[in-house]
This record gives C-alpha cells, sequence and structure tokens, in this order.
C-alpha cells in the first residue's frame, strides 16, 4: 500500500461489511427454507469472529495482505456454509456475491466518510454515524434487489459452471479494484488519493452488478426450462388421452367387424370357406393386438402405441429391441427418447405417398458396455433444416418444432450420451449412443 | 459372387423369396448363388461358414428360426442374417443373433429390395479393405476390420491387430489419411482408434476390444462421442 496521507478503511469496518453482506445473502436463503436455532448462533458467532479476522490480518506485514484476504474470504465461506447447510456449489457462489457486496459496501461508506470528515477519527460519533448512514444506504437496495434472487419455495439453480463465472468475476473485480493499493504504478491505477477511493467503489460496483445480471440470467434460463418442461407434459398427457381415444374407436370398430364376420362364417355352408373366413377373422384380431414384450414394461408400452399409430398409418414398423438395456433410465427418459425418435420418424413417414415404401425399423442392442438406438425411416427426400443447420420435423403446428430432436439430445446428454442424424439415399438414421449402457447412475 | 441361403418351410413363400432375388439379380445386374433349404435343421446339417446373407423364416416345424440363427452365428460370426416372419413381435429378440433389422409378410418388394441393398453394403464393406504394412523388411497385410488401434510413439508407428501387434515406421497423419472413411478416429495425440472396436466409454478414455483403456483429449471428447454415436447408427 502506497504511504497515503488519507487512511485507508479500519479493519473493523471491512470486518463488519463482510458480516453484513454474508447476513443479508444467509437471511434470503433462509426465507427459502427453515432456520434453525444453531444457524442463529454461527451468524452471531460469526460477528466478531470475521471482525477479529481483519483486525489481525490488518496487524500482519504487508506481504502477507492477499493471505489475509484470503482467509477472511474463507471464514464467510464457512459462515455461510454452516448458517445454511447449503451445497457447496451455492455457498461458493453466494460466497463471492457477498465479498463483492462487502467490498462494495466498505469501499463507499469509508469514501463519503473521508470526504465529509477527512481528518477525523472513524470512531468520532459523527464519523461512524455516517459510516453506517451511507452502509444502510448501500445494504437496503442491495437487499431489495437480490431478494428477488431466492424465490420462496424454490431451490437455487446453480451449476458448476455458475460457481466458476461468480469466483472469476469476483477475483477479477478485487483484483482491479485494489490495484491502485499496491504501490506499483500501472495503466489501471490511480495518482490521488480520494480518486483511488472512487476507482474501488465504482469497480466494486460493476462487479456487484455483473454478479447480479449473471443471477438474472440463470433465473431466466430456469424459468423457461421449467416451462418447456411443463409443456412437454401437457401434450404428453394430450397424446395419451388422443391416444385412449383412437384406441376405444378402434376396439369398438373391431367389435362391429367381429358381429359382422361371425354372422358371416355362420352362414357359410362351404367348409374349404368357412376355413378361409376363420384366417381372415385370425388376422383382423391379430392386428388389434400386436404386444411387444421387449423386457422393459416401459418400453413396451411405448411401443405398442407407436406400432398402433404406424398401423393406422399403413406404415410397416419392425422392432429389433432388448428392453433391459434401458433399465437404469426413468419412465420419462424412456418416454422421450422413444416416444419422440418414434414421433418424428412416423411424421416423415407419413409424408411417402407409396405406402410400401412406409417403412420404419428401430433397433435397440448392446455394444460392448454401451447401448445403441437406432430409428430409421424412408423419406421422400425432403428434408427441412433451421438456420443452425438442424434437422426441423414438418409439423404443421409451429409449437411443435424441434422440440423433439432436442429433447432427446439433452436426455441422452443427461446420461453422457451423444445423438447423430444422418441421411443416406432415402433412409434417415437417428441414433442415439448411451455410453453407460444398462448400468443405471 | 454373393452367396445366400434361404430358409423357409412355406413353399409360396419361398418362391416369393427366390422370384425376388431373381428380379433383384436382373434389376441390378448382380447374380447370386442361392442356395435353399426347408427347415432350420437342414442348413444346420454340416453347416459352414460360407454364406454372405441367410434369410431366415422364423416359425418352421422342425427347427425354429432363432433356435437355426443361434447356432448359425455360434458358428459364423459374419454372415449377415435376415428373419422373415409374419408376427413383428417374434422377432424382437433378434438382437441376440446381431439381426437387427427383418422382415414382415406378406412380403413387398420394396422392402424385401431395400433389406437386400442393405445387406450388400455391409457384405461389401466388411470384405473390402486391408492394409499393407512395411515391418522391418517384410510387407505384411491386416485387413481393416481387425485394426483395434494405431499408436504413434516417437517416429514409429504400432498397429495392434486382434491377432498381434506390428510395428513400423510411419507418421499417424499418414495412417489417418489412408484410413479415411473405415470408422477410424483420431482420439488423442498418440492414438487413431477404430471405431467399431471401441466397447466402452468412460470419463475421459474409451476401453478397446482386449480390455485397453485409451485416453481421449479433452477437446475431442465430443467430436469422438458424435463420431461412435454415427458409427453405431452406420455398422449393422
Amino acid at each position: 500500500m502506497i504511504d497515503q496521507v488519507l487512511p485507508d478503511i479500519p479493519r473493523v469496518h471491512t470486518g463488519l461489511a463482510e458480516w453484513a453482506a454474508c447476513a443479508l445473502y444467509v437471511w434470503h436463503l433462509w426465507r427459502t427454507r427453515t432456520p434453525r436455532k444453531h444457524a442463529i448462533a454461527v451468524l452471531v458467532l460469526g460477528l466478531p469472529a470475521l471482525v477479529c479476522l481483519q483486525v489481525a490480518a490488518g496487524h500482519a506485514p504487508h506481504y502477507l495482505w492477499l493471505v489475509g484476504m484470503a482467509a477472511s474470504v474463507g471464514a464467510m465461506a464457512l459462515v455461510v456454509r454452516w448458517s445454511t447447510m447449503a451445497g457447496w456449489v451455492v455457498v461458493g457462489n453466494l460466497t463471492a456475491r457477498a465479498f463483492i457486496l462487502a467490498e462494495l459496501l466498505a469501499s463507499f461508506a469509508w469514501q463519503l466518510t473521508v470526504w465529509f470528515h477527512p481528518s477525523a477519527s472513524p470512531w468520532d460519533p459523527p464519523s461512524a454515524a455516517l459510516t453506517a448512514a451511507a452502509s444502510l444506504l448501500v445494504l437496503g437496495p442491495a437487499w431489495l434487489l437480490e431478494r428477488r434472487h431466492f424465490p420462496e419455495g424454490e431451490r437455487l439453480h446453480l451449476e458448476h459452471a455458475d460457481l466458476w463465472v461468480a469466483i472469476a468475476v469476483a477475483t477479477l473485480t478485487f483484483a482491479m479494484s485494489n490495484l491502485s493499493f499496491t504501490g506499483v504504478p500501472s495503466p489501471f491505477s490511480g495518482q490521488a488519493d480520494s480518486e483511488v477511493f472512487y476507482i474501488r467503489t465504482l469497480v466494486d460496483l460493476c462487479g456487484f452488478l455483473v454478479l447480479y445480471t449473471q443471477q438474472e440470467r440463470i433465473r431466466e434460463l430456469a424459468a423457461a426450462a421449467d416451462l418447456a418442461a411443463v409443456q412437454a407434459q401437457l401434450r404428453a398427457q394430450h397424446d395419451q388421452y388422443l391416444q385412449s381415444k383412437a384406441n376405444i374407436e378402434a376396439v369398438s370398430r373391431a367389435h362391429h367387424d367381429l358381429k359382422h364376420k361371425i354372422a358371416l362364417i355362420r352362414a357359410e355352408v362351404d367348409p374349404q370357406r368357412t376355413v378361409e373366413r376363420f384366417e381372415e377373422l385370425e388376422r383382423s384380431v391379430g392386428a388389434i393386438g400386436v404386444q411387444y414384450e421387449c423386457g422393459n414394461p416401459v418400453l413396451d408400452v411405448v411401443l405398442t402405441s407407436k406400432a398402433q399409430s404406424c398401423a393406422a398409418g399403413h406404415i410397416t414398423f419392425t422392432v429389433v429391441a432388448d428392453g433391459t438395456l434401458v433399465a437404469g433410465l426413468s419412465a420419462m427418459d424412456v418416454a422421450t427418447l422413444f416416444g419422440n425418435a418414434l414421433d418424428n420418424a412416423i411424421e416423415a413417414a407419413l409424408h411417402v405417398s407409396d405406402p410400401d415404401k412406409r417403412l420404419i425399423r428401430l433397433a435397440l442392442h448392446a455394444k460392448g458396455t454401451m447401448t445403441v438406438l437406432r430409428v430409421e425411416n424412408y423419406f421422400d427426400g425432403t428434408l427441412v433444416r433451421d438456420e443452425d443447420g438442424e434437422l426441423r420435423t414438418r409439423k404443421t403446428e409451429a409449437r411443435g418444432h424441434g422440440i423433439g430432436l432436442r429433447s432427446i439430445r439433452w436426455t441422452a446428454r443427461q446420461h453422457g450420451g451423444e445423438v447423430t442424424g444422418d441421411v443416406e439415399g432415402n433412409w434417415f438414421t437417428l441414433t442415439v449412443l448411451l455410453p453407460r449402457g444398462s448400468v443405471s447412475e | 459372387m454373393i452367396r445366400i441361403g434361404v430358409v423357409e418351410d412355406d413353399a409360396v413363400s419361398r418362391k416369393l423369396v427366390l422370384d425376388y432375388l431373381a428380379r433383384y439379380e436382373a434389376e441390378h445386374d448382380l447374380s447370386f448363388d442361392v442356395s435353399v433349404f426347408t427347415d432350420g435343421a437342414q442348413i444346420l446339417e454340416g453347416y459352414r461358414p460360407r454364406y454372405d446373407i441367410v434369410f431366415l423364416d422364423i416359425q418352421m416345424e422342425r427347427i425354429d428360426g432363432l433356435t437355426a440363427a443361434h447356432h448359425i452365428r455360434s458358428m459364423d460370426d459374419q454372415v449377415v442374417i435376415v428373419f422373415i416372419t409374419s408376427a413383428a413381435q417374434h422377432a424382437i429378440r433378434g438382437y441376440e443373433v446381431n439381426a437387427l433389422s427383418f422382415l414382415l409378410k406378406p412380403l413387398p418388394w420394396f422392402a424385401f429390395e431395400q433389406e437386400l441393398t442393405r445387406c450388400l453394403t455391409q457384405v461389401r464393406r466388411r470384405r473390402s479393405a486391408s492394409l499393407l504394412l512395411q515391418t522391418g523388411t517384410q510387407m505384411v497385410r491386416v485387413a481393416v476390420e481387425d485394426v483395434i488401434y494405431i499408436e504413434s510413439v516417437k517416429h514409429r508407428l504400432t498397429v495392434h491387430t486382434t491377432a498381434g501387434d506390428h510395428s513400423l515406421v510411419g507418421t499417424l497423419k499418414d495412417m489417418e489419411a489412408q484410413l479415411e472413411g473405415h470408422g477410424f478416429f483420431r482420439s488423442n495425440s498418440c492414438y487413431l482408434v477404430n471405431l467399431a472396436h471401441v466397447q466402452g466409454v468412460r470419463d475421459q478414455s474409451c476401453v478397446m476390444t482386449g480390455g485397453e483403456d485409451l485416453r481421449i483429449s479433452r477437446p475431442r471428447k465430443r467430436a469422438f462421442l458424435t463420431a461412435l454415436t454415427r458409427h453405431a447408427g452406420r455398422s449393422r
């Protein structure tokens, strides 16, 4: 630190600011869950701990300055962790945010205090009051702003990547804001004292805003994902309803046909013709009741219902499937992978005018310890791709566009796998590879 | 010459398959060597791996198609097996004998033609490529499908095959160019792996036939998975 005419922030202030920032985030997080008594004790004990640590660091030699800062950040993390018992990703993220808020808070309050009472002791009542007022001026808006990032009754949508971004932003902000205090002249350092304080406040404010914007973005993404999941659920429900409706109609039609055919057999006198009529009857009954038994009950249902859709659309559908391979997947994932893949294939096959050419083949098999799902369909040669070169379905309603393929990819990647779509001649092949195979995760 | 076996106990269906084969020969200017069997037991009698493709009816009197296929597969891991069945659910376990698609009766010409075309592609792919390696003083011919992976150590290459290793002077870059289109992937600066021999993927490595664990470089992981998936979709 350079020799200054103006004194730098008293360490006690820094400690208090750090505690206040921690308390703000811990308090917000508490709103989303039930606070415990020992958690409040942690917060109460954290106050003297953080202040003492800062004061102790203030007495340490200058070259240990960074070590002292690292220790207080660590202490903040422990206060957040023990008072909330949240996971480390959440703790790390909140600590990074609390640290920058504390820096902003201390810097801003001190800047104002020094401006109005440059020579007074920080413990002079007017100075102390000014510091407290300035602190509240920062804490109040920060409180209100951060409040919306902790929606009641919801978990925080924080991923590892978010944690790293937050840590990077906090580190960079801290480094930039304190460059002037290292005494090393650089293009980013101020020369005059008051200017140096102002630079620090500004950079800290920027850091706080960047972290705030990141949270906004995370929240928006989470909301969009929730919405998509809900819509998918609704669509699945609706499809199921349509399916049952179609089934009921098919059964009642079959009932009518059967009655008619039985009447014909009764009336038949020629034994040869009777046999033929019986065979015809057998075939018509067989078409209704194709039941798959592939070793996975969820997949059986999906295959059976899609086979019925294929039969209705005069599509020849062949299945070779070892259902035991997908035992580790949830019912939702099986429905997403197979249902969407077959829906896309059926959609494309229906565009083929000659019913003989409406062919769909599904194969689910193991390759080593991996699982391979392949769905192939013959198509009329028109492929629709969007701006990104992604294949698109030709569904008439705009809502369903591309969702199927995207959700297959999302599901596959959740399980560490990958999806490819390939065209060879008039055949489209969708392949899903799941590396972990039948081993459930 | 493509050798085809047809196993079908029903005379009408048998005639239809034979007619279709003749029509395919005429339309695609090919010639097949077709052997006909009226039951699963008949083809198994003194079976030798000589067929490229076998069409197998599933519902047969003495030995059904699936049982026959299991016997054939135990003696012949190369032949392409195609089931023919009148009930879609009967062939669902075809994966047990590596028969990943089948034909449904009544047999329309179009589906038959498409299936046979794919089988022939597979047969040709399998027959085609070999690699000529200059190892020291002698030349060695290695079938591409037997190559598990190629390793680069300093200025030498080690070609690991199912039958043993060959060491030679060369660069992976040249090998990569030579094996273009044969399902190889450069997973790392020192490995060129045959995707057909990848048996599993762990976090940052792939497990090969023979159990060896090869590292995949981090930036190539996604591309590797994509190539592996595409390869799995193509091979039948």
